[in-house]
């Protein structure tokens, strides 16, 4: 009487299937799980027991024997329940064995025979797909985020009786979730309550942003108290363009492993915006633990990491970002397993130019030294800036300006000028794996941003000049590429080149 | 059949294991093996083998089948006097078996089961 059915373990956002084997034999009443069953797992042993005596069928007091296999890699995570309770089911001959093989089972158990939502359906759903399974059974209640895959049958099961009607007479489980929710196919109207047309002046800062919006870049703000750096980021989200179907999918994968998606709030279809606090430990920003989950840098994939007072933070945090930024990735190793996070985001950062934060400014004076100024600077290292493609200085408004009553551009018409760039690039970059200027590199850099000679003269001049890097001497060129995907002209010209230069100025600030 | 206490009922049930042990061909070369550290029920030999038994009776299964009572501790109980009794007794050649007799008597049917080499 043996049973062999299909569950799925994760290896970060990856997973691989598992064979759950399940062996009842006469011998002294045993129930035990082996290969490597974490704590989760193990003491699914006592909630499949209850839950199918409480669903009305009988727990075998026979000798049962579970092997999860491959044997070698840990299994983590209460998920395993349900394709226990159905192993054991099967191997009585209540479900026919022939069938079941051909679905992934996932969900947890409640002692009453419910199965319960669990972490990293989308992934789940996406193994199976991939491994030609006919569907996927899994709780009703994580029904949204599988609706994501398509081509794949899902089978949302509320207890464990539904299952064994599925598989006993192949009857349609009438669970109401069992039609496919449409997701919302145009994005819903957004309905900000923050706009850049209440920001005054800073025009200077506002093209910057849209430039990184535009391109993805990396930006950084530095200026006095008060300025508005945080306004100015707070409403980064309302220009940013709509997501992809593709990009929606990824986001996605990474909040299924967290468990963040839920029925009542629905998919995210807008790109990430994360602030995380300056206190935030290594583990938390880049993702850790024993069992590695992401940080907020995947959090932020395809979205905005804004980083606050960027001097606060502590500095080997900061360096951490500099491999993800460069990678748009960040694997983590730890001894049980190496996994591996995607992380692209458009880095934004604030900061204040000393300790007192009235260094360079018109109004008031600064009474930092200049050695204390140095100090403050140096807690963004020089590596770090260099990841910058923009570094904004913000000076404070004159009062003829704050007094002005005259509103900004609203965010929605910058938020168009972003979108057709957006689309440029996608076009330009269709048969590329890449899908925005800020992922350009080597060849391609070469390729796609092909210079006049008189501009490469002048690149050539400012890079001597301002002794920048060869990375800087990159950086330039996407970011002049960008400008010139908003101003929609094939080529960069001198001006767009210019205005990219210009934005690298902290390199020519004290030093 | 009435019994006054659960340890004469213990008692009944292990004299009909023994029947049923021999009505199977085995031979028994003890009973109630005592020592300070336990018992063993019956120990039994056949074809070449020597074999511990654990008889447990029960008069129904709400907490259980009676095979289910017999856990880790006793196992490594009857283990323990089981290399007493070899350590004294020369059975060098035959093979070893731990075996659980399970029976349960519900004043009209009795249900014996044997569980051989249970553990």
């Amino acid at each position: 009487m043996l049973a062999v059915l299909k569950s799925c373990s994760l290896l970060g956002i990856k997973g691989f299937i598992i064979r759950v084997e399940v062996d009842i034999n006469r011998g002294l009443p045993a129930f035990d799980i082996v290969g490597l069953p974490d704590t989760a797992v193990r003491e699914s042993r006592e909630r499949v027991k209850s839950a199918i005596k409480n669903s009305g069928y009988e727990f075998p007091v026979k000798r049962i024997t579970i092997n999860l296999a491959p044997a070698d890699i840990k299994k983590i995570g209460p998920h395993f329940d349900l394709a226990i309770a159905s192993g054991i089911l099967a191997a009585q001959n209540i479900i026919s064995v022939n069938k079941i093989d051909d679905y992934l089972i996932a969900g947890e158990l409640s002692l009453n025979g419910d199965v319960q939502q669990v972490k990293g359906i989308l992934p789940m759903v996406l193994t199976a797909r991939k491994n030609n399974l006919k569907g996927i059974v899994l709780p009703a209640q994580n029904c949204l985020e599988a609706s994501l895959v398509e081509n794949i049958k899902i089978i949302p099961v509320k207890k464990i009786t539904d299952l064994i009607n599925f598989f006993k007479n192949d009857q349609k489980i009438t669970t109401g979730n069992s039609k496919k929710k449409k997701l919302p196919a145009k994005e819903k109207l957004r309905n900000y309550k923050l706009d850049f047309s209440e920001i005054k002046g800073q025009y200077e800062a506002k093209r910057a942003i849209e430039v990184a919006a535009a391109g993805g870049h990396n930006l950084l703000m530095m200026g006095p108290p008060g300025v508005g750096k945080t306004m100015l980021a707070k409403r980064i989200p309302t220009i940013l363009p709509p997501l992809l179907k593709k990009e929606q999918l990824e986001i996605s994968r990474i909040q299924s492993i967290l468990g963040k998606i839920s029925l009542a709030d629905g998919l995210q279809n807008q790109r990430p915006f994360r602030t995380p606090h300056h206190s935030i430990t290594a583990a938390s920003m880049i993702g850790g633990g024993r069992i590695p989950t992401p940080g907020e840098i995947s959090l932020a994939h395809k979205g905005v990491l804004f980083l606050d007072e960027i001097s606060e933070y502590r500095r080997e945090v900061l360096e951490l970002l500099r491999q993800p930024l460069e990678e748009k990735r960040i694997t983590i190793s730890r001894s049980t397993m190496t996994v591996d996070f995607p992380a692209e985001f458009i880095l934004i950062a604030s900061s204040n130019p000393c300790p007192c934060g009235y260094y360079g400014d018109e109004r008031r004076a600064c009474h930092c030294t200049i050695n204390r100024v140095r100090r403050y600077r140096n807690k963004i290292s020089g590596p770090l800036l260099d990841r910058f493609d923009i570094q904004l200085g913000l000076s404070s408004l004159s009062l003829d300006e704050l007094t002005e009553y005259k509103k900004g551009e609203e965010s929605k018409f910058i938020r168009e000028r972003v979108i057709a760039a957006h689309r440029i690039q996608q076009l330009r970059y269709k048969s590329e794996d890449f899908i925005n200027n800020a992922q350009l590199s080597g060849e391609n850099l070469l390729f796609y941003c092909k210079l006049e000679k008189s501009d490469t003269f002048l690149l050539k001049k400012a890079v001597e000049e301002l002794g920048l890097s060869a990375r800087a001497y990159d950086r330039i060129l996407r970011v002049a590429r960008t400008i010139s995907d908003l101003e929609g002209t094939e080529n960069i010209e001198s001006d767009h080149l210019a205005e990219a230069i210009q934005y690298r100025r902290m390199e020519r600030e004290i030093s | 059949m009435e019994f006054k206490s659960n340890i004469e009922f213990g008692r009944w049930g292990e004299e009909k294991a023994k029947f049923y042990v021999k009505e199977n061909g085995y031979k028994i070369i003890e009973e109630n093996f005592r020592i300070s550290r336990g018992e063993i029920d019956l120990i039994a030999e056949k074809e070449n083998t020597i074999i511990f038994i654990e008889v447990k009776t029960r008069k129904n299964s709400f907490f259980g089948p009676p095979q289910s009572a017999v856990n880790c501790k006793k196992q490594n109980k009857i283990k323990k006097v089981a290399r007493y009794f070899l350590v004294n007794n020369n059975y060098k050649d035959y093979k070893k078996r731990f075996d659980v007799i399970a029976i349960i008597y519900n004043k009209k049917n009795i249900n014996i089961e044997h569980y051989k080499n249970s553990f």
